[in-house]
């Protein structure tokens, strides 16, 4: 907000110099964005805090501020705050009471409204020193009328409002009657800015026998608006509930000078004096003649609120060692009232512009920043706790990511979200997706239910790098399960190469890498399954022939495989894509530590080879674990080093080659007792109608 | 080849052993010359044995001169089998240019903000605080509610929101917002996790942020912030002010600088910005500190009432400090990035500088 510093100084004739005053405020009470000049005078924008906004909206708000700020920087310079002498020509001998009264209906939400007329005024043009002010802060000049009222919003932070008293009703009597009620629904008023509104009944409204005249704390109305032949007006300063006047500006989307004010809560406490300052401004500018006394309506009643303050919980809470008497001096220049309890205990009278101080550590913090933070000394706590928990999630997954690191993947990062043509390109059906109210973009409209679909187009678009891209992702992802939004971690790996259509080794390699890691994270129980046997409806983005399931202790946790033809070729990517996506968080709960030491085998191996030809449909770990089965504990090792289908063999068939390494850890094997086995095996596969060669 | 030449004339086979071992090519033929000469079985060996055949007038001087040419010969080979050797060595490590580039034995790279979290942990961690995670979809009530930032009310609009469309479609057909949101800060893991365990603890929470803003250079709308809490009997600003300060200085890696600035957040009471004098310009004032002199770098605050009421703890016994820093701000510090959208770019070549 914008503050005037020609016009702080009339409140504190003694304040520093500007860019001097600035550092103090941003340093005690708020940010000071700029300093700039304006003719003679500067502009301070300061950034109020929204708890301030309901005594510093306003240029007396923020001199008090000040003011307390350089009565405890510098105790032995006099500095003296006053507000400016009330001038009013009032004629008592006519009595407000016969000319307007207010009833308020619902006093919960206008806790007090205040009113005063003012006749035989003169609309017109505001004297010169009044438009430089407005114009300073960056308020237009309407009228001389209308613009005393900003004028004085703008000191005191209350808003004013002033209505045309002869466009108003009156009773039989002659008095202009003003009711506060709650609107009917669908009631409408055409406000100032000359917009239709529409009301519904939780909006207060200002009115009179007529209709609506204004939107309580809001914005007025047209009908009773001041105009360049009005003689007579109505001043109305009043108090209403912070929560309605919130909802309703946010519902109407007005963003007024006194909806923001109103919103954030005022102190009804300073209605009086503000009324009265704009009608000794209004007699003294525009001439006429304040009709005897004001109108003041409400339950509002004066009491000031009090806070207990354990002395010893000021310096326990800072860290300082501040006497009583300094505690007392700080208050008390705030406005506080302090009686001295026993047991070293203050009561402490809040003064009553600062809504903003409920309790004991608000009182704290008006110690701790007008004296200034740096007087507090760092301390190494004393606090002793229990050793910090280790969190495993936290150490896995940073595990994991120096074993994809090392292994020469890089790491990415990317947004949570997803849209609308992503999501369908990849088969994410709308209806477990997790849709956001209000999305920054189109393309950001879900929550992500897959890391893999960003991470493959950022794999993709960084091809104009390299040939050859690996990228990885460990974060979560969102989806609806039943009613009930759920958060799982992911991890997703893209390899892609470009220049090689056959995907078999790109495949192999994101396999070698999934198992390398889980043998890092100490996971041996697992196994990799087709995912066409598995998933039926899910995962549909992996090619079902050319890609695997993962499963640990017989659960599915994630999959490795070849993104699906249609879909790389539709966005125009390599058909060489392939993809891994784990489920992290099912995947940390199987992490082992224990890792036991197995002393190598102090026997010879030997190595014999075997040859299979077996239906295409017949999986390279079926055969091994047939073979595994009959070695038991004397087949060390197996591992496929031939793999041919093609030319040179029989329609719908293919060849295997493995290496069987036998090796006992009790003893040598003989030549004879390996031969034997190796029979035994040939003989068990040849059973199964594969035949061996 | 040296031929063998049968002479007794000692000062001319010194002489042609000298010139021989001048014109040496290699510590090999340099070999030969001395074994031809002065080995076991060289010419001038033999002379020595014939000593005693000499007549006994001449014997001394016929001595002395074998043994002075035998000097001479075996001083020239020392000095020429150093030059040699020197020209030697110098030639076999010449056999390649050592200029050429290295070659990169490949690997892969993490994300520097992976990177600037780990060493942020690793300090906390050093000083006793617990790693605590939790999840980026909250509820409004740990969001806002128990956080003190009561519904309506200007406080809510410093946190603009990304709000859950519900399951359950609405009047009109459309589905209306939910009571759930993308966390707006990493703070609501204050409450779950005061709701399940008892001080003195002090934690640090890292994790994802979301709001609803327009993104510049350094602005994101999904970002990631490290929240702190200590709790205890006695914990306070002073200690907060060591906290945050050892941690600023193992995290820049010098002495810095601290201020704090009064602020105001619903959740802390007093509550501060926290400064630090500018790393560039040693606040003199640069166009990174904006002329000021300082960088701010979170806010913080002891630990409000309202919050510990909110989590049933006993206000009267208990106080503490809590605090929000960016992670994205420390790495682009750290790391002088300029950009907090290069961070989701998705771009390799921002992870492959670390």
């Amino acid at each position: 907000m914008k503050y005037s510093y020609s016009w702080l100084k009339e409140f504190i004739p003694a304040i520093q110099a500007p860019k001097k005053l600035a550092d103090l405020l941003t340093l005690h009470a708020w940010e000071v964005e700029s300093v700039e000049n304006f003719g003679d005078d500067f502009i301070l924008d300061i950034a109020i805090l929204p708890n301030r906004l309901s005594d510093a909206s306003g240029h007396i708000g923020v001199a008090r501020e000040i003011y307390s700020i350089l009565k405890i920087a510098y105790p032995k310079k006099t500095t003296r705050f006053s507000l400016p002498r009330l001038n009013i020509k009032e004629r008592t001998a006519q009595k407000i009471k016969s000319v307007i009264s207010v009833s308020i209906a619902g006093k919960d939400l206008c806790p007090r409204y205040a009113a005063r007329a003012i006749f035989g005024i003169k609309v017109g043009p505001s004297p010169k020193w009044l438009i430089k002010r407005l114009n300073a802060v960056g308020v237009q000049s309407i009228n001389n009328i209308v613009d005393i009222t900003n004028y004085v919003m703008l000191e005191t932070g209350q808003p004013l409002h002033a209505f045309d008293y002869d466009k108003l009703a009156k009773n039989k009597f002659g008095v202009a009657e003003i009711f506060v009620r709650r609107a009917v629904d669908k009631e409408e008023i055409i406000t100032l800015d000359g917009q239709e509104r529409n009301l519904s009944a939780e909006d207060l409204l200002i009115a009179d026998s007529v209709g609506p005249l204004a939107i309580a704390g809001i914005k007025g109305g047209m009908r009773a608006c001041i105009s360049g032949d009005t003689k007579n007006i109505v001043i109305e300063g009043a108090n209403f509930d912070r929560r309605s006047v919130y909802k309703t500006a946010k519902r109407l989307g007005i963003d007024s000078d006194a909806a923001r004010r109103f919103g954030a809560g005022l102190p009804a406490s300073q209605i009086p004096w503000a009324v009265d300052r704009v009608a000794s401004l209004i007699t003294q500018i525009a001439g006429g003649y304040a009709v005897g006394g004001m109108v003041d309506e409400g339950n509002f009643r004066n009491i000031p609120v009090k806070v207990v303050l354990f002395f010893a919980k000021v310096n326990s809470l800072l860290g300082l060692d501040l006497t009583m008497k300094e505690v007392i001096y700080i208050l008390k220049t705030i406005g506080c009232e302090i009686s001295i309890l026993k047991n070293k205990t203050l009561k402490v009278v809040l003064p009553v512009n600062r809504l903003d101080l409920t309790n004991q550590e608000d009182l704290i913090e008006e110690i701790g920043r007008l004296l200034g933070y740096g007087k507090i000394m760092a301390q190494a706590p004393k606090t002793l706790s229990s050793p910090a928990a280790i969190n495993d999630a936290w150490f896995i997954r940073n595990k994991a990511k120096d074993v994809l690191m090392r292994s020469g993947f890089t790491e990415l990062r990317a947004y949570s979200f997803m849209g609308d043509v992503i999501a369908s390109a990849f088969g994410f059906g709308a209806h477990d997706l997790i849709e956001i109210y209000n999305p920054i973009a189109d393309d950001k409209r879900y929550l992500r239910p897959s890391i893999s679909p960003r991470l493959v187009i950022s794999a993709v678009e960084n091809l104009k790098y390299s040939d050859h891209i690996g990228v990885f992702e460990i974060g979560n992802v969102f989806e609806w399960k039943k009613a009930r939004a759920a958060e799982k971690e992911h991890l997703s790996a893209v390899r892609i190469v470009k220049n090689e259509s056959n995907p078999v080794d790109n495949f192999r390699i994101m396999k070698g890498l999934i198992n390398d890691l889980l043998l890092s994270l100490g996971i041996s129980d697992c196994s990799w399954r087709p995912i066409a046997n598995v998933f039926k409806d899910r995962y549909l983005f992996w090619g079902h022939n050319s890609s695997a399931i993962l499963e640990i202790d017989g659960k599915p946790i994630g999959a490795v495989g070849v993104l699906e033809s249609d879909i790389s070729s539709s966005f125009g990517w390599p058909e060489n894509i392939v993809v891994a996506e784990i489920d992290f968080s099912i995947l940390r709960e199987e992490v082992s530590e224990e890792h036991e030491y197995r002393l190598p085998s102090k026997y010879p191996e030997a190595v014999r080879d075997i040859a299979v030809l077996v239906d295409i449909s017949v999986l390279v770990d079926e055969v091994g674990q047939e073979i595994a089965r009959i070695g038991k504990n004397l087949v060390r090792d197996i591992e496929l080093f031939d793999y041919y289908e093609g030319e040179n063999l029989p329609e719908g068939k293919k060849s295997l080659a493995f290496h069987i390494i036998y090796q006992s850890d009790k003893k040598t094997l003989s030549g004879q007792e390996i031969d034997k086995l190796h029979k035994k095996i040939i003989k068990v596969l040849t059973a199964r109608g594969w035949e061996v060669r | 080849m040296i031929k063998r030449q049968q002479s007794d004339n000692i000062p001319i086979i010194k002489e042609e052993a000298l010139s021989k071992i001048r014109i040496a090519h290699s510590t090999v033929e340099l070999e030969e010359i001395y074994s031809f000469y002065l080995g076991r079985k060289g010419i001038l060996r033999n002379f020595l044995i014939t000593i005693g055949q000499f007549p006994a007038a001449k014997r001394p001087d016929y001595a002395r001169n074998i043994h002075e040419a035998i000097k001479a010969i075996d001083m020239a080979a020392r000095d020429k089998r150093g030059q040699l050797l020197l020209v030697e060595i110098k030639n076999k490590r010449s056999s390649f240019d050592i200029t050429m580039p290295g070659i990169a034995v490949k690997r892969g790279h993490l994300h520097p903000l992976t990177l600037v979290e780990r060493k942020i942990e690793h300090i906390f961690n050093s000083m006793g605080f617990g790693i605590i995670e939790g999840p980026e979809i909250e509820d409004a009530w740990h969001n806002f509610d128990a956080l003190n930032i009561p519904p309506d009310h200007p406080a809510r609009e410093l946190w603009d929101t990304f709000w859950i469309k519900s399951k359950i479609s609405g009047r009109a057909g459309k589905a209306p917002k939910s009571k759930l949101l993308l966390r707006t800060h990493t703070s609501p893991m204050q409450i779950r996790y005061m709701e399940t365990h008892q001080p003195p603890f002090k934690i640090i929470v890292p994790g994802k942020a979301y709001r609803f803003e327009a993104t510049d250079a350094s602005h994101e709308f999904q970002f990631n912030q490290i929240e702190g809490l200590m709790v205890g009997e006695d914990v306070s600003v002073a200690n907060f002010k060591f906290v945050v300060q050892a941690f600023f200085e193992h995290f820049f890696g010098k002495e810095i600088n601290i201020r704090l600035r009064a602020s105001y957040f619903p959740f802390t009471e007093p509550s501060f910005e926290v400064d630090i004098r500018c790393l560039f310009c040693s606040g003199r004032g640069c166009s990174i500190c904006a002329r000021s002199g300082w960088l701010e770098m979170g806010g913080a605050g002891m630990v409000h009432r309202e919050v510990f009421k909110a989590v049933k703890y006993d206000v009267s016994r208990v106080q503490g400090f809590a605090f929000g820093f960016g992670l994205e701000r420390l790495a682009m510090m750290k790391y002088k990035i300029p950009d907090v959208r290069l961070f989701n770019s998705g771009d390799i070549q921002l992870s492959q500088q670390f």
